[in-house]
């Protein structure tokens, strides 16, 4: 406990260091600071646009947007959860005002099944299908299931990224896994059933 | 840390909380279907962003930029001079007409010999006096001397 409460504490002075140097126009000290974050925000962004170019777009308007921004960052404070929120607060505006609604899946090229054995062990048309499925969550619901059931975020997390309540964001969880769960059943039931029913 | 597709179990400090109600299949398909990154794509996001954010950066720089001792000294020289120059050519220029303005002010006030002139033409004055020329011999006296060239005793100046 004391070991991880060092840990952020030294994260905490890190970014507050790394804060004021880009705030006196530090480049080096700028990349330091946001390069790290870049995977996951670029994760976050590909589930929130239509298109991996609208998610790079929308990853490099946080950046910019962050650095803009950055004196209203509180320095007492990890810098991560503050930029991921304003790039959740960037792409669902963007959401909103493109009245985007994700139909399709982010091209299949940025899936890079061998790097992951359990994507392996699921057919590609059970993917697709419960790719398909979570799509037709509403946002908020595929944000917080995909942020607590594929990153391991708390819902204390969550609800501070998406500016809710512990118990509303456990609430969008319980609903989005229950449908997720009934279509996963559904689909493996399906996929057991096909070779008996050829016969 | 972070894979390079961005998942990241230890991404909170609390990482996800006790929940009964997990289930790893459902987390699996999650990430499964969930769309990833390259390494290479994050690398050039990572340049893109560094390219955007170049100019607002330089611009703060720029604004915290402390001065060496040097450049200082160079700095108010050349900000100094910007208006140095042209104040001491209108002072030059200045200097020259009072100067000339003053020469020809004095002519009529104070040289001596106009102020002899003066004496000698008075008719009001003794005819002695008319008759001798009156030279300045210091700021306070002149010297009466006769038309025939006999020197005369100086008088004190009126």
């Amino acid at each position: 406990m004391r070991r991880s409460d060092d840990d952020a504490a030294d994260v905490i002075a890190r970014d507050a260091a790394l804060v004021a140097r880009t705030q006196h126009g530090d480049a080096d000290a700028f990349d330091e600071l946001v390069s790290p974050l870049l995977p996951r925000a670029l994760v976050l962004a590909r589930r929130l646009m239509e298109h991996p170019e609208d998610a790079d777009d929308l990853v490099q308007d946080a950046c910019l947007r962050a650095l803009e921004r950055l004196a209203q960052f509180d320095t007492g404070r990890p810098f991560a959860p503050w930029f991921l929120r304003v790039l959740m607060n960037l792409g669902l505006n963007a959401q909103q005002a493109r009245l985007v609604r994700r139909h399709e899946a982010v091209s299949s090229h940025t899936i890079d099944e061998t790097s992951r054995p359990d994507a392996q062990a699921e057919s590609a048309d059970v993917r697709e299908r419960f790719g398909h499925a979570v799509r037709h969550l509403s946002p908020r619901q595929q944000q917080i299931v995909m942020l607590h059931d594929a990153d391991g975020w708390s819902a204390g997390e969550i609800g501070e990224l998406l500016a809710l309540s512990q118990p509303t964001v456990r609430w969008h969880l319980h609903e989005a896994r229950r449908s997720l769960r009934a279509e996963l059943s559904h689909l493996r039931d399906g996929v057991r059933r096909d070779p008996v029913e050829e016969t | 840390m972070s894979d390079p597709a961005g998942h990241d179990a230890k991404a909170s400090p609390a990482g996800a909380d006790h929940d009964a109600d997990h289930d790893p299949d459902l987390a699996a398909a999650l990430r499964a279907v969930d769309a990833r990154a390259t390494v290479d794509e994050v690398a050039a996001l990572r340049a893109r962003i560094r390219r955007a954010a170049a100019p607002v950066l330089a611009e703060r720089a720029a604004l915290h930029k402390v001065p060496r001792r040097g450049e200082n000294w160079l700095d108010a020289t050349s900000r100094f001079g910007r208006w140095a120059i042209p104040a001491s050519l209108a002072a030059s220029l200045l200097a020259a007409i009072l100067l000339q303005w003053s020469s020809v002010g004095s002519s009529f006030a104070t040289r001596d010999e106009l102020y002899a002139f003066a004496v000698v033409a008075d008719t009001s004055m003794s005819p002695l006096v008319t008759e001798q020329w009156m030279l300045p011999t210091s700021a306070d006296a002149v010297l009466l001397e006769p038309l025939d060239g006999a020197m005369a005793a100086p008088a004190v100046r009126p």
